[in-house]
């Protein structure tokens, strides 16, 4: 071996040293989207929520409600269901819908079961320690008058490094008093990775 | 068990006396550098914890702290978050395996401790766990915490196994490499069907399942029974009708209601040892004037590398680098002799069946075979490496003797120059070699095999009776465990077996 032989060696040496970078954090704006393992992820929870919520909204079940009760309709998001095989914050996803039906100003939203539980709870708190002035009833809590499902379902498809995911979220509003299916909307949203 | 083969075609032409002196300097360097794995070194642990004296094997270590830039503190906390979980310590364990959880986050990199590595050996690295061993950390976390009760704690470890693992997935390459840990999967999913959430638990069961079937391909081993009920139970609680028709007809099993007000009984079995890590090394002596071509084969991981070293330099009977030795070392697995191979389990007196749900000698085979060619690369590197800088000493002698004193006698200086140059290559050359080793850390605490039996059960008191038969000692062990379980609650225990 030659000194010239030296320089792959030394070559080497920088390739292996290159990575051994350190390790740092950036801070990232909210609304930035990063896509990095091509799993369903925040942007896309906020995304389907508000394309779900805005065509809800668009659709006849709203006018009808209004011209016949003459108010907003009351609606509470009740289970969404996982049925992927990964494992999805459901319950973001729920938030960004109710911030969503919120924020239209067309509809009231009341909390769910396990919500209205804890509320009740401190409510019967306030009746003992808080002052008469400031206490809040019972027997005053707005009723939904719908009532919000889902499921997300996901059908990857995986050839040798190449992988779709596409996310299916199907979601319907039904009537409280009647059952009746007022709403049916789905999204879906695809992603190709290659590795 | 590996072995070694060379197909050697050296050239032995013209082996002076000064060659037999350097091989014999060579022999005697190698065997007093210390060519202990990291498992003998810490033999004394081990020994202890083999024997199940846990006791004494938390006070070794207790007493034997890491230092603050210890390069094996992952390690440390591992095997004592292992023992202080199977003496019953959870919440200590918990702290400790936190550590190492946070420790193995921060993935510290040691620049200096790098590059030494590059001159040296990797075991100047940090040490940052196999990829199963990442994973582990959290299991025996979520385990802890399911003995302990704390469900909301076990759902936590069960989202941490579930990044954790998409990071492993993320650096699989191919179908062929470990993507994903069956077990640890199923694990989650019994911690989220603990908690009363059946949707994510059908959704970690549904995972468990994929993985079983990938496991197959690899390890020949089944998808357990219990798993096969969990999912179709779990798709019926959820009320998907898609995936119970499917599971329940590819399992060709039907739901059964569990029984009114019972609750789950859940036993893990942690059986044997995991393999310790070896080194397989291959020292090859080159002697000048020869192209060499070796292969270096290890039957236990199934990999062959070709390696081919032209060494054309002119053979001169007065140098002492005619014979030159380079070494590579890799890691491989020996294995720990499994004393128990079959147990029975009894619920209130009645046989019960067991699945075996993980072989983690198999799983650690494949996460290092996985990663084999990476380590050969770098360790050929480092031959690279350590050749160039042999290289860079010995002209660097030459050089400086060469100029050195009177002009007169130019000649004998250059003869010396020579002689000092060849020398210094030689014994640069034995500190290479001396210093060539194989990263032989691991995780020893883990164990070889995982069986589990999930049962459910009436409220009220029970009885599970474990008994297995030590085919070294010859001796029957037997254990009773007094379970109450609520309506609705899983309770979860453990056995372990050395």
């Amino acid at each position: 071996m030659k000194i010239q032989h030296l320089i792959p060696a030394i070559g080497i040496a920088v390739l292996l040293l290159q990575g051994c970078r350190s390790h740092t954090v950036s801070r990232l704006s909210p609304d930035q989207v990063v896509d990095l393992s091509g799993k369903w992820n925040d942007t896309d929870s906020k995304l389907v929520a508000e394309e779900m919520v805005k065509d809800a909204l668009a659709r006849p079940w709203r006018s009808n409600f209004q011209t016949r009760k003459n108010k907003q309709p009351v609606v509470i998001v009740g289970i969404i269901s996982n049925k992927t095989d990964e494992y999805i914050q459901v319950e973001t996803f729920i938030n960004d819908v109710q911030r969503e039906w919120i924020n239209t100003g067309f509809v009231r939203v009341v909390q769910n079961s396990v919500l209205r539980e804890a509320i009740r709870k401190e409510r019967g708190d306030q009746q003992q320690f808080a002052s008469e002035e400031t206490q809040k009833k019972f027997g005053k809590e707005l009723g939904a008058d719908y009532m919000m499902f889902g499921t997300v379902i996901n059908t990857p498809d995986v050839q040798g490094k190449k992988r779709l995911n596409v996310y299916q979220v199907d979601l319907q509003l039904a009537d409280m008093e009647t059952n009746e299916i007022v709403w049916i909307g789905n999204k879906k949203i695809k992603k190709y990775i290659t590795n | 068990m590996h072995e070694f083969m060379q197909k050697q075609v050296i050239n032995l032409r013209h082996i002076s006396k000064i060659a037999l002196m350097q091989m014999g300097a060579v022999f005697l360097c190698l065997v007093f550098t210390s060519c202990q794995t990291y498992y003998e070194k810490h033999y004394t642990f081990n020994a202890a914890f083999e024997a199940g004296r846990i006791e004494e094997a938390e006070k070794i270590l207790l007493d034997n702290k890491p230092r603050k830039r210890a390069k094996d503190k992952l390690i440390y906390y591992a095997n004592l978050g292992t023992v202080q979980s199977i003496s019953g310590k959870y919440e200590a364990s918990n702290e400790v395996l936190e550590k190492g959880y946070q420790f193995s986050e921060n993935k510290l990199i040691d620049l200096s401790g790098e590059a030494l590595a590059l001159l040296t050996n990797p075991n100047y690295t940090w040490y940052k766990g196999e990829k199963h061993e990442m994973l582990y950390l959290n299991y025996y976390k979520l385990l802890n915490c399911l003995k302990l009760g704390d469900l909301e704690s076990a759902q936590i470890e069960a989202r941490r196994l579930y990044f954790r693992g998409l990071m492993v997935e993320s650096q699989a390459r191919g179908d062929e490499s470990f993507r994903r840990d069956a077990w640890l999967n199923y694990a989650a999913g019994l911690a989220f069907e603990a908690a009363g959430d059946v949707n994510n638990a059908h959704v970690f069961y549904k995972r468990a399942v994929g993985a079983y079937e990938e496991y197959a391909q690899f390890f020949k081993s089944k998808t357990p029974e219990a798993l096969k009920k969990s999912v179709v139970k779990t798709a019926w609680l959820n009320g998907f009708t898609s995936d119970f028709d499917f599971y329940s007809k590819k399992f060709g099993i039907q739901f059964e209601a569990s029984p009114k007000n019972g609750g789950t009984l859940v036993l893990i079995w942690h059986n044997g040892l995991s393999p310790v890590k070896q080194e397989n090394r291959i020292n090859l002596y080159l002697q000048k004037g020869g192209v060499s071509g070796f292969q270096f084969v290890n039957t236990d991981l199934g990999f062959t590398f070709p390696l081919f070293i032209d060494n054309p330099s002119n053979y001169n009977p007065r140098n002492f680098d005619n014979l030159k030795v380079i070494s590579v070392a890799l890691p491989t697995y020996v294995d720990r002799a499994l004393n128990y191979t079959a147990a029975k389990v009894n619920l209130n007196g009645k046989p019960v069946e067991y699945d075996k749900v993980e072989d983690l000698g198999d799983v650690a085979r494949k996460c290092l075979k996985d990663r084999i060619l990476l380590e050969y690369g770098k360790a050929i590197s480092r031959m690279a490496i350590k050749e160039g800088v042999r290289m860079a000493a010995k002209e660097a002698t030459r050089a400086a003797v060469a100029n050195s004193g009177n002009p007169k006698g130019q000649q004998n200086r250059k003869e010396t120059a020579d002689v000092a140059a060849s020398l210094v290559s030689f014994i640069v050359n034995v500190a290479n070699v001396a210093t060539e080793k194989a990263d032989t850390r691991g995780w020893q605490t883990l164990p070889k095999e995982i069986y589990m039996t999930k049962v459910e059960v009436p409220a009220g008191e029970h009885t599970l009776t474990f008994s297995a038969f030590n085919k070294l000692t010859g001796q029957q062990i037997e254990r009773s465990i007094e379970v109450d379980v609520a309506a609705g609650q899983t309770v979860v225990r453990s056995m372990t077996t050395f």
